[in-house]
């Protein structure tokens, strides 16, 4: 099955010899192949996925405004992340916050994560994304969590690349206001609504693999248990 | 007739049966030199002191005549400060090979030398350094011949001369300044290292991998083996059990911690054999050469209990190494320091390696021109042995360093380590491999983000039995050992939020009823808010859940009493306040982020 390769098809559309199907083909399996090995997360976000999960060693944003429930969806999917991790560590980046307000470990707990195999950062700002960058390369990290409000193209890309040595995923929590950005992530996921405890979150699939976007939104419960 | 009396202390009657295997070290001050400045190797090298030269020096410089010792471990006091520091004439104590080949001898003055030698390069001799050497060489050989070593030979152990950082050492001997030796016990060795000719080559081919040449002797005795090892015709002696007598006879008397002035006198009398020695009649010995040099005799021959004595090994595993160019100044390139690094690494895991340890804790110490010297002390969440990532976890460090003065040298310490787990274990269980690859690789991962973040900032949180939301969890460095087994405590009942505000901050909230519509009020003594006024919004409340009352911490004087409300607006983005039930007011504590 050949998914992401649009652009190439359409552009070898106008020929149409044999042989350039045959190639597009090949391109399409060997874009197959170059996927890593998936995890599953959360039952209700595999099954809208290719493989059934997300893909190890890549990046996943999770995008929306304050109090809607973002950093609580990817702290879910790190948990179910970290449950197949085996051996590996979940590391959590927490910049350091002018506004005083800071990750709640208890929280942590609520959401899944085994805090004993769980790593707290608490970097300053510019710090954030050199660390982050470090904790992604590790072959000893199953999954990162980080609020990253800022992230220029470029530095998305050296995550990603960072993510693909490690192994481990990379979950980035940022504003809602980034959606227009490029970024080297494979499954980006906009909250819409929700937020409260108990209550499933509204969530816009901005870009997933097998996914046609713009496409109908998702219901995602990140308070239901692993 | 004093052939018989001494036939009669021979070993037949030795009340302990010992088998020892000295190591001694000829060159270890020049060499201990050149480990930590290679650049020295190869150049002709003197070390000199700026002490005086006493009695010791009188025999030292009988001995040198032989050019069988390098006087490495003078009888002269610490040397202290720069060459020069000190009003007195320097001396050289110690003459690299390529020195002593055109004419240099220990003894000389330093002029004297240097008239002999002009491109003669000149250090201080720090008798503290050879002391380390051995130490540090005795904690290799406890680790690689046999767990019970002794040292001989150090200069520390004079009295009055001990140098600090050497403290606890047990000398073999007091007073004994021969060359610097190690001792081996050698018995019951044969299962790990076979015979005793196989076990004399690997003890000498370990030094010599850590670049020491040595002399190696077996024997019965400490004595009869260091004698054996530091005068012997080669560089390895076996004198088979019961042998030494025989193996002794023809050394010289000065093979044996005798005095000096005792050497002088047997000197006048001819006597220049150990043999000859033992043909004087036993019962005048006393009188004319002492008590001590019949103590002495019969401890070589076996005659009197001498067992080794084990030193106290280092805690330390230290290597140091010069990173200066050849005007002596040092380097502001971090591709010297990186470099110098690596090779301190590669010593260090080599080191580890031998005793299958890993380090725990480490120091990085930059030695700077005239400036403090920067230290850099780590602690490692799993022991790591190899030489690669150490280095990783100490390059980030380094590149975050401020290289505006030129660094004179690195020096590396293992201040603690722990036993590694052994990657055999991959020949049965293929996780247990990969899971110790993966603890390492985390230990290297936390040592780096420890060098960017500092440890404050690397932790691991524990959930703690305690209902007030702000010290319902602690933190502690990722890198500290956990303070015991982990407790894991269930997290809160009640909704948490992701977020939480250091302060809780006060808030203006509206609890008017009738304004926002489905409120549900649980709680009869307080309506919930119907609107919350965050910065600049208004939010309507849509649904408010609670109270969760908190009503504890009466017995350590921080008692809070709250009713908690999750607050959600019309989109369902929710926020954790609380009413103060003694005070009064609200205010917003998390958020649900």
């Amino acid at each position: 099955m050949i998914v992401g390769t649009g652009s190439s098809t359409g552009t070898s559309k106008k020929k149409v010899e044999r042989q350039d199907l045959a190639q597009v083909l090949r391109r399409g399996s060997a874009l197959e192949r170059e996927q890593g090995p998936v995890v599953p997360c959360l039952p209700a976000l595999d099954e809208r996925l290719p493989g059934g999960g997300v893909e190890a060693g890549s990046l996943v944003e999770v995008l929306g405004e304050q109090a809607v429930g973002a950093l609580r969806l990817a702290l879910r999917l790190a948990a179910g992340l970290q449950a197949r991790g085996r051996d590996r560590t979940a590391v959590i980046v927490d910049p350091l916050d002018p506004g005083g307000l800071s990750l709640y470990p208890p929280a942590l707990a609520q959401a899944g994560l085994d805090l004993t195999r769980l790593v707290l950062l608490r970097p300053r700002g510019p710090d954030a994304l050199p660390c982050l960058d470090e904790v992604l390369r590790s072959s000893a990290v199953s999954v990162a969590v980080a609020r990253v409000p800022l992230l220029p193209a470029t530095a998305s890309h050296r995550l990603r690349q960072a993510a693909l040595q490690g192994g481990g995923v990379g979950l980035l929590v940022r504003p809602a206001a980034a959606r227009g950005e490029v970024s080297g992530a494979g499954l980006r996921l906009l909250v819409r609504e929700g937020g409260a405890p108990g209550r499933p979150l509204a969530v816009e699939p901005l870009r997933a693999r097998g996914v046609a976007v713009p496409a109908p939104t998702w219901r995602l419960d990140p308070w239901r248990a692993a | 007739m004093s052939r018989r009396r001494s036939r009669t202390s021979s070993p037949s009657r030795a009340p302990a049966r010992q088998r020892i295997l000295a190591l001694a070290l000829p060159e270890l001050s020049i060499e201990a030199a050149r480990r930590a400045a290679p650049r020295l190797v190869g150049r002709p090298l003197v070390l000199v002191t700026s002490g005086k030269p006493g009695a010791r020096r009188a025999r030292r410089k009988t001995s040198s005549t032989t050019g069988s010792t390098s006087g490495s471990s003078s009888g002269s006091t610490a040397a202290s400060g720069k060459p020069g520091a000190r009003t007195g004439t320097l001396r050289v104590a110690a003459a690299s090979v390529e020195a002593r080949a055109q004419g240099v001898r220990p003894g000389m003055t330093c002029a004297h030398a240097l008239a002999v030698l002009p491109d003669l390069v000149v250090r201080e001799h720090r008798p503290e350094d050879d002391d380390a050497a051995l130490l540090g060489l005795a904690r290799w050989a406890a680790a690689a011949l046999s767990p019970r070593v002794g040292v001989s030979g150090v200069v520390g152990s004079e009295p009055g001369a001990s140098p600090p950082g050497v403290t606890g050492v047990a000398p073999h001997r007091a007073g004994a300044a021969g060359a610097p030796a190690l001792l081996v016990d050698a018995v019951g060795l044969e299962p790990v290292h076979g015979d005793e000719p196989t076990l004399l080559r690997r003890a000498r081919a370990g030094l010599a991998g850590l670049g020491f040449s040595s002399r190696a002797a077996l024997a019965d005795t400490p004595l009869a083996a260091l004698a054996l090892a530091s005068e012997g015709s080669r560089p390895d002696v076996i004198a088979g059990p019961g042998e030494h007598l025989a193996a002794l006879g023809p050394l010289p008397p000065r093979a044996l911690p005798l005095r000096d002035d005792v050497l002088v006198a047997l000197s006048r009398l001819g006597v220049d054999t150990i043999e000859r020695l033992l043909r004087l009649p036993r019962a005048g010995l006393p009188p004319r050469l002492g008590e001590e040099t019949l103590h002495t005799l019969d401890r070589a021959l076996g005659a009197r209990d001498d067992l080794l004595q084990p030193v106290v090994l280092p805690d330390l595993l230290r290597e140091r190494l010069e990173t200066t160019g050849e005007t002596g100044a040092g380097t502001d390139r971090l591709v010297d320091l990186a470099f110098a690094l690596e090779a301190l690494a590669e010593r260090v895991a080599a080191r580890l390696d031998v005793e299958t340890r890993g380090a725990r804790a480490l120091e990085l110490v930059l030695e700077r021109d005239d400036a403090r010297p920067v230290r850099w002390a780590l602690r490692l969440a799993a022991p790591v042995a190899g030489a690669h990532t150490l280095v990783r976890v100490l390059h980030r460090r380094l590149e975050r360093q401020d290289l505006s003065i030129p660094v004179t040298a690195l020096e590396l310490s293992i201040t603690e380590t722990a036993p590694l787990v052994l990657r055999q274990a991959e020949l049965f269980d293929q996780d247990a491999g990969a899971r110790a690859a993966t603890s390492e690789d985390l230990a290297c991962l936390l040592g780096r983000l420890e060098g960017m973040l500092g440890p404050r900032q690397v932790l691991r949180v524990d959930l703690v039995a305690d209902h007030r939301p702000e010290r319902a969890h602690t933190a502690r460095p990722a890198s500290a050992p956990p303070s015991g087994p982990p407790r894991p405590h269930a997290p809160p009942p009640g909704p948490r939020p992701t977020r939480l505000l250091e302060r809780p901050a006060p808030i203006h909230v509206c609890t008017a009823t009738g304004g926002a519509p489905a409120v549900q009020v649980v709680d009869d003594h307080h309506d919930p808010p119907t609107t919350l006024r965050l910065g600049g919004d208004v939010i309507p409340v849509a649904r408010a859940t609670g109270p969760e009352r908190i009503e504890t911490g009466f017995w350590d004087g921080a008692e809070v009493r709250r009713d908690y409300w999750v607050l959600a607006g019309p989109d369902d983005r929710a926020w954790w306040v609380y009413r103060d039930l003694d005070r009064g007011g609200w205010f917003l504590h998390g958020v649900f982020d």
